[in-house]
């Protein structure tokens, strides 16, 4: 028998006029932003671009030589050189410029002030002053921290911190070019060898379960709005999505004990192998040739020609 | 004598918390035996799968595979160890547990690249497990891209890929639609003719005469409340009830499934 208060009709309680919470709605459309983000970047992979189409190892292997020839270059011209032919190398794979600015730019307000702003400054690179941030007429003491009485930007700072960002930037753009042209999978093959084995599973397995997690995220908040009739308190939504955070992480541990059971059950002994496909084609042999060509050469106009004309 | 698969007497398991997973649970299968562990949720089924395939190991009395005493030392390392989880598959009741790995390919490779096998045999029974289940389109995949019949079906895989003598099927054809259902029914029946040993846990009551040779019913109290042939047991209407596998208002009767109106009479007879 039903109680009377289910059988009879609903009378709408009226509205509480408080907001809905804007911290639990951006927590949860960052996280699902993170699964679009992640379904663009294996699209983007499977286009069928120039670098779409090359051994996920040989790009693998590639990219960390153009990212060494990089940290080998001193000149700025021969490092925008080398970013243009990684710009260029990414249309031809049908990658977006926005796209790509995009994914490299965040790193560079905090790279400038962690890196840039300090090693511009007088008391870390002395030299020739740019520009002086403040003088005064005698030293300058907070407790046991002595200031110097003059802080300037140097040029010599300047130029090494401009090298730093762009060696940076150049860096990042060959990351991000490698990994919107590949897909994570293939990605973490190529990476496998017999001494990253273990880290390489632990990565694919932790790539893996994010999804699951973000899912059963979804899915929770979704069951609370569906019955949400009006929004709580903010301090009551922190406390929800704290016990949220508790509930995933209990779920998520039985879920590697699961995983581990799974894993036992098919044979593992604690050594992860994995198999390897590479392929070594007339493209994949066109692509180092032209990487070598591109790292020697700017490394002769960096050495040979700019060192010869700014010295 | 033959050595039976498994073989235990009055065995109890209690989870890390205490509470009774298994009670007193005696049964013994032979090889190419197709057992049908029946149960309503929450009996044990999937704990006697653990137990069976060496993942958990009971607190009294102990359970047996191929003569050899299933313990963690057992399973630790050793020659026995090995060769228990090369003839003992298991698929998970959960396929979000058992597919850990980034694409089905890999999916199906991970246990014959765990036994060592070479590069090309693993690569043939990966290609030719894609074959046999249809799995090819969808080799490059991940598995949250997966539908549940796919998941199950890779799933399924990556068990037989290892190909073990003794396959434990939990649940396999839990939630998925009938069309799966059937194809699982029609795959479980050509596994057992080519003498494979099947375990297979279930509460749904269709499958379980045409892939069972026997049934052992586990009860609501974690114990063992009856075993015999499928027939048999399918037509005891009172152990049915009496393990909450049927209900009055539904039942096999005849031979058939049959529903009543929830609101009928009581004059019927059963």
């Amino acid at each position: 028998m039903l109680p009377d208060w289910v059988v009879d009709p609903v009378s709408p309680r009226p509205a509480s006029g408080r907001l809905p919470s804007r911290f639990l709605a951006r927590t949860l459309r960052e996280s699902s932003q993170l699964v679009q983000d992640s379904v663009f970047a294996e699209r983007a992979a499977r286009q069928p671009g120039f670098l779409q189409r090359l051994d996920a190892r040989v790009k693998l292997l590639s990219v960390l030589g153009l990212l060494v020839a990089a940290s080998f270059l001193h000149h700025l011209p021969s490092l925008w050189l080398l970013a243009a032919f990684v710009g260029l190398v990414a249309t031809f794979s049908r990658v977006g410029g926005r796209v790509l600015f995009n994914r490299v730019w965040w790193f560079l307000p905090a790279t400038f002030v962690i890196v840039v702003l300090p090693a511009a400054l007088s008391i870390f690179t002395p030299g020739e002053a740019l520009a002086t941030i403040y003088r005064t007429p005698g030293p300058i003491a907070f407790g046991p921290i002595r200031l110097p009485e003059e802080l300037t930007v140097t040029r010599q700072g300047a130029a090494a911190a401009a090298l730093v960002i762009t060696r940076l930037f150049v860096g990042v753009l060959l990351a991000v070019t490698l990994t919107l042209t590949t897909r994570w999978q293939e990605l973490l093959r190529a990476a496998h060898t017999e001494a990253t084995a273990p880290f390489v599973l632990i990565l694919a397995i932790m790539y893996r379960y994010l999804f699951v997690l973000l899912r059963i995220t979804d899915n929770m908040h979704i069951a609370k709005l569906a019955r949400t009739i009006s929004p709580a308190p903010r301090a009551e939504e922190r406390r929800w999505v704290g016990s949220r955070v508790a509930v995933l992480f209990a779920r998520s541990r039985r879920l590697s004990e699961q995983v581990y059971a799974a894993m036992l059950a098919r044979s593992y002994r604690g050594d992860p192998k994995a198999h390897v496909m590479a392929r070594f084609g007339v493209g994949e042999g066109a692509w180092v040739a032209l990487c070598a060509a591109v790292g020697l050469s700017m490394l002769f106009l960096d050495r040979v020609v700019l060192g010869a004309l700014l010295w | 004598m033959v050595t039976p698969v498994f073989e235990a007497d009055r065995l109890t398991y209690r989870y890390p918390d205490g509470r009774i997973g298994l009670r007193e649970v005696s049964l013994s299968i032979a090889q190419g035996e197709s057992v049908v562990i029946l149960g309503a949720n929450a009996s044990g089924k999937s704990t006697l799968m653990h137990l069976l395939a060496g993942l958990a190991f009971p607190h009294e009395r102990p359970l047996r595979a191929f003569g050899t005493e299933l313990t963690e030392s057992t399973l630790e390392r050793g020659p026995f160890a090995q060769s228990f989880r090369q003839r003992v598959g298991l698929l998970f009741q959960d396929t979000e547990a058992m597919l850990f790995n980034a694409n089905v390919w890999d999916e199906v490779a991970f246990g014959p690249l765990q036994l060592d096998l070479p590069r090309e045999e693993v690569e043939r029974r990966v290609q030719e497990i894609l074959d046999l289940l249809g799995l090819m389109p969808i080799a490059q995949q991940p598995p949250h891209a997966l539908s549940g019949g796919e998941r199950k079906k890779v799933a399924l895989g990556a068990m037989l890929a290892v190909s073990p003598d003794v396959l434990l099927l939990d649940e396999p054809t839990g939630g998925l639609d009938p069309r799966f259902q059937r194809w699982f029914v029609e795959f479980a029946v050509e596994l057992r003719e080519a003498g494979k040993t099947l375990v297979t846990t279930t509460h749904d009551l269709h499958v379980v005469d045409e892939i069972g040779d026997r049934v052992i019913v586990l009860g609501e109290d974690r114990r063992v409340a009856a075993e015999g042939r499928p027939h048999a047991l399918l037509t005891d209407l009172h152990l049915l009830l009496s393990v909450n596998l049927v209900h009055e208002h539904s039942h096999i009767h005849d031979g058939e499934f049959h529903i009543h109106p929830h609101l009928h009479r009581h004059d019927h007879d059963h």
